[in-house]
């Protein structure tokens, strides 16, 4: 049998001689390297950017495998299957082979194998070629140090990922390129097939019903990420290929539907069995999953990279005490507990930086990260049972309800309707929800997302109410339906600012905001969690409005005495103690800042000077030519200066920045150690971001507007 | 001659129950014969042949080759047979010998048979050229060098002179009676050129209408038919039809006597010529031509 099936599948190999098959396959893998390429040699240098790299070679096909997986793989099988197929409908090739000594199954069988050895060919010389383009593009025009190394399990990965997902596709396009004996239609429904992919890939859903969507699937995050070596996409992708060559080759056998499946009582009961295994199947295969919590919670992870933290520490989301001091060996840490953990977003940071600041964690989950540090930030990666929790944390529901307001501002009765409506489709995105994996969302996640989405659709339905005055009945029927989503608040949703804002803004009426109505309101409920929640919300609110730390601290004092747990007084004073460094009046934190010339420079240091800094990172440079514009233009104002502040991690690549730029002539430039971690510990949400401190070295603006804006000059005009 | 290659019984076919396209074929092809199997287009030759091949489904047990029912014997029965059906079958998109390379592949033979193959039909010089770029007679000639790669114990041949001149048919008939006579191959061939099957068929089965109307050895047809008819040729036929009613006229020149009784021809020619008729010449009906037409004529 199998000595046979390798002659057949010989012979069709000579049968492909002359069809340019080898030529196409690896001219579609030549395209992506080769365009990559040209851009170096043709486009513009934009010199200094250099990024976090794992390896030269991984940052590159990481890049493009998904492109190529997702396109001119696919592509790529479409014409091979049809060009395979069409020398035997022309000229009675099928004839002619079945009147030779060789079984129809292994005819319809060699023509698989010899596709997805084209495939395998192709998806090879893809490979090869961005290995190759992308080391003669650095070797020629590479500016910067480069990772020459490459992970031989990592491309293996790949490689198998990409050719294991295609499986299917091939199955898929044989059984159409044999069933339809002109080129036309399995080109069309080929094209079909890749027209879905990107529509999937526009409304952020996946098709696992379409044979052709397996790449999509597979490459549709960075494989270290993945939780299992192989998963959904190849385990749907050997499914595909199962059915489609049975059922394929079943027609091929009779080169007729009517014979294959329903000619006779035999043929149907055969029809039945196989519809009723296939379907089965798929539906097991297809349904998502959980991922069941185990008894232990665990985070381990790996750190690459240089000047790595001797520790992390794992914060709890309530008081942000931190619960868990995780010591690194040789960059590797690994902790577990089996305590109870309530569930929450965590974080999970260093002395100097983040490693995840949405860390959704409870009891039984494992987060297993890997990370990269580099010149531009981290790259990391994380495999966790939390994956469909943490991307549909990201997404977007009922978000069309915001524009419900304009777009039905005369009609009453049709918002209510459509809001109704957005209400359903929006539980049911929610329900259907899956990851590229099938992994689907645990319970107490779906429950705090809906009543997020309660939350949403309440405060519009209330903002139109009162802005459009009729169908009363309808809004209260909907108020009505979404409060008693709301009934049991979940412990997510008692910790989501949303839904406090939301239920805070109940003490007062609605379009006013009188701080001290909702606080009053709030100290009048009766002591308990939900009191505290809301309280300690409400004074933290508050205390952003007041223009000075006594101030500030007098409102913590005021309120120290309601909270039934301490701790949230605590939580409080240290928000304060954070809010303390960006407070007007407040002394500019003693840090200090180095030149190109390694001398460091502290704000005391610019005598008796207004400074307007501006803080940067290559990654978000914003508008320095504008800031430098700006310095030229007060230049004579001798009681002003300014100071660009860069706060990447790697001060050699800002200094390599400044001088292939030219950058720094005009300016004064500075780099800050540690600059990450005094962005995050003033809380600055963006950059490029600009402060201007007084000449008592006192911060006068932390949050001072953009160069360029009139506010700035109106700033600089109000202190000069 | 006493195994038969091909044995066919009561063998009824259609794509639809309500219309058969053959109705209870019965036929017999005797190891090492020369059949022809002759038929009008649309009589059901090809289709007899596609059903012998396998190609369409016959599940009745009503067609053996080499003695075995076709259900179980094929592909492997493939190995013993050459086949050339309807419009030679090829990739056009490889060259002459490209094609036999496939075959050969396929069917585990050496390359000297493709060498071989090639020369017998004479296409050894345009074994690399594209076969798109063959003429038909081209074509047909290496369709049949694709059946004889194997060397086959029967030969399937669909019109195999098609397309070629009357150079190439002479060749090509030469080339089927040579195998027959010294390997023995058995050749099974279907025509609707009489005249080229009339002399190198040692058996024949009619058909028409998914019939078989005859089928025997050639000595048989000829015993059955031939030598029932006499034809007279004679100046103005028709004038003479008065003088006796043993003649139907066939054309002007021509009467035929439905008997082959001596004394009846003589008296017949004896009152032709006592009135006057000018005869020329008195022959037996014997062509394929004449058989065909008047078998297929009856029905």
């Amino acid at each position: 049998m199998i000595n046979n099936l390798q002659i057949a599948t010989r012979t069709e190999w000579i049968k492909m001689k002359g069809l340019g098959l080898i030529w196409a396959g690896a001219g579609l893998a030549l395209i992506l390297p080769l365009m990559k390429f040209s851009g170096k040699v043709f486009g513009p240098r934009i010199p200094g950017l250099e990024k976090t790299s794992i390896s030269l070679f991984e940052d590159a096909l990481s890049a493009d495998t998904g492109a190529f997986a997702k396109f001119f793989i696919i592509l790529f099988i479409v014409v091979a299957t049809n060009r395979i197929c069409q020398i035997d409908h022309k000229n009675g090739g099928w004839l002619l082979m079945e009147t030779q000594p060789v079984k129809k199954l292994n005819i319809y069988l060699a023509k698989y194998l010899n596709i997805i050895f084209l495939t395998f060919i192709s998806i090879f010389f893809f490979f090869l070629f961005t290995i190759l383009f992308t080391a003669l593009g650095q070797w020629m025009f590479g500016e910067t140090e480069a990772k020459w190394g490459l992970s031989f399990a990592w491309l293996l990965h790949n490689f198998l990922k990409l050719f294991i997902s295609s499986l299917g596709i091939s199955g898929f396009m044989l059984f159409v390129s044999m069933v339809f004996q002109g080129y036309i239609w399995p080109f069309i429904i080929g094209i079909l097939g890749l027209v879905l992919n990107l529509v999937s890939f526009i409304r952020k859903e996946f098709y696992p019903f379409s044979p052709l969507h397996t790449e999509q699937l597979a490459f549709s995050q960075d494989i270290r990420s993945l939780n299992t070596f192989l998963g959904f996409s190849e385990t749907l992708s050997i499914f595909w290929t199962i059915s489609f060559i049975i059922i394929g080759y079943l027609w091929y056998s009779q080169k007729s539907f009517k014979r294959a499946f329903i000619f006779d009582t035999k043929a149907r009961i055969r029809t039945a069995l196989l519809l009723a295994v296939l379907g089965g199947v798929y539906y097991v295969i297809q349904k998502p999953k959980q991922v069941a919590p185990l008894t232990a919670t665990s985070l381990s992870g790996k750190l690459e990279g240089t000047d790595l933290p001797q520790e992390l520490y794992l914060i709890e989301p309530e008081f942000n005490q931190t619960l868990a001091t995780i010591p690194l060996t040789d960059g590797e840490f690994t902790w577990s507990s089996t305590d109870e953990l309530p569930t929450g977003f965590y974080k999970l940071v260093s002395d100097d930086r983040s490693i995840n600041t949405g860390l959704f964690l409870g009891k039984g989950d494992f987060y297993k990260f890997e990370l990269f540090r580099g010149p531009s930030g981290d790259i990391s990666f994380v495999k966790t049972n939390r994956k469909a929790e943490l991307a549909l944390q990201n997404m977007p529901f009922g978000l069309e309800v915001s524009y419900f307001q304009q777009l039905f501002h005369d009609k009453p009765q049709e918002y209510y309707k459509e809001m109704d409506k957005a209400w359903k489709r929006s539980l049911e995105k929610l329900k259907s929800f899956r990851t590229a994996e099938n992994y689907t969302v645990a319970d107490d996640f779906v429950l705090f997302k809906r009543q997020d989405m309660a939350v949403n659709f309440l405060k519009a339905a209330n903002s139109f109410y009162q802005a459009n005055a009729g169908e009363e009945k309808a809004y209260k029927a909907l108020v009505a339906r979404l409060e008693n989503e709301l009934e049991n608040p979940s412990e997510l949703t008692l910790a989501n600012p949303n839904y406090l804002a939301f239920k805070l803004s109940s003490f007062v009426p609605y379009g006013s905001n009188a701080d001290s109505a909702t606080l009053a309101g709030v100290t009048a409920l009766e002591s308990g969690r939900m009191k505290d929640k809301l309280l300690s919300y409400q004074v933290a609110a508050s205390m952003e409005k007041l223009p000075d730390f006594q101030a500030r601290q007098q409102l913590i004092d005021q309120y120290s005495d309601a909270f039934s747990d301490p701790r949230y007084t605590q939580k409080l004073e240290q928000v304060l103690s954070e809010q303390q460094v960006s407070l007007k009046g407040m002394p500019f934190p003693d840090v200090s800042f180095r030149d190109v010339d390694q001398d460091s420079k502290a704000i005391r240091d610019f005598k008796g000077k207004y400074v307007v800094i501006e803080l940067w990172s290559k990654e978000s440079k914003g508008s320095r030519p504008v800031f430098k514009d700006m310095a030229a233009r007060y230049y004579w104002y001798r009681n002003l200066a300014f100071a660009s502040v860069n706060v990447d991690f790697d001060e050699e690549s800002w200094k390599n920045y400044l001088k292939e730029r030219k950058e720094g002539r005009n300016l004064q430039e500075y780099w800050l150690n540690e600059g990450a971690a005094f962005v995050k510990e003033a809380k600055i949400r963006k950059l490029p971001h600009y402060i201007l401190v007084d000449d008592k070295g006192l911060i006068h603006d932390f949050n001072a507007p953009a160069p360029g804006r009139p506010e700035f000059h109106t700033l600089l005009e109000s202190v000069l | 001659m006493d195994e038969n290659i091909i044995q066919i019984e009561n063998l009824s076919f259609g794509f639809s129950p309500k219309k058969q396209i053959l109705k209870n074929i019965n036929l017999t092809v005797p190891k090492g014969s020369i059949y022809g199997f002759i038929g009008a287009n649309g009589a059901g030759k090809s289709t007899t042949m596609r059903v012998i091949l396998g190609v369409y489904p016959e599940v009745n047990h009503t067609v053996k080759v080499f003695g075995e029912p076709i259900e179980t014997a094929y592909p492997e029965t493939f190995h013993k047979m050459g086949t050339l059906i309807d419009y030679p079958a090829f990739y056009d998109h490889l060259s002459g010998m490209d094609n036999l390379r496939a075959l050969a592949t396929l069917r585990k033979l050496p390359h000297a048979n493709i060498d071989e193959a090639l020369k017998l039909v004479g296409m050894w010089d345009a074994r690399f050229i594209k076969m798109k770029k063959y003429s038909l007679g081209m074509k047909q000639r290496l369709a049949i060098a694709m059946a004889l790669l194997g060397k086959p114990q029967l030969l399937i041949l669909d019109e195999p002179v098609n397309g070629l001149d009357p150079n190439g048919m002479v060749e090509i008939r030469q080339l089927l009676v040579d195998l027959n006579q010294k390997t023995g191959t058995t050749l099974f061939i279907s025509s609707h050129l009489l005249q080229e099957l009339e002399k190198m068929v040692t058996h024949l089965a009619i058909i028409a209408d998914g019939e078989v109307k005859f089928q025997g050895s050639k000595e048989e047809l000829s015993n059955r038919y031939g030598f029932d008819k006499v034809e007279i040729k004679l100046k103005n036929a028709a004038d003479f039809l008065k003088y006796t009613d043993q003649v139907r006229l066939i054309d002007e020149s021509t009467l035929e006597v439905g008997t082959s009784d001596i004394d009846t021809i003589v008296r017949i020619n004896r009152t032709l010529v006592e009135n006057g008729a000018e005869v020329y010449r008195i022959s037996r009906v014997e062509s394929f031509e004449k058989w065909f037409m008047e078998i297929t004529k009856k029905n």
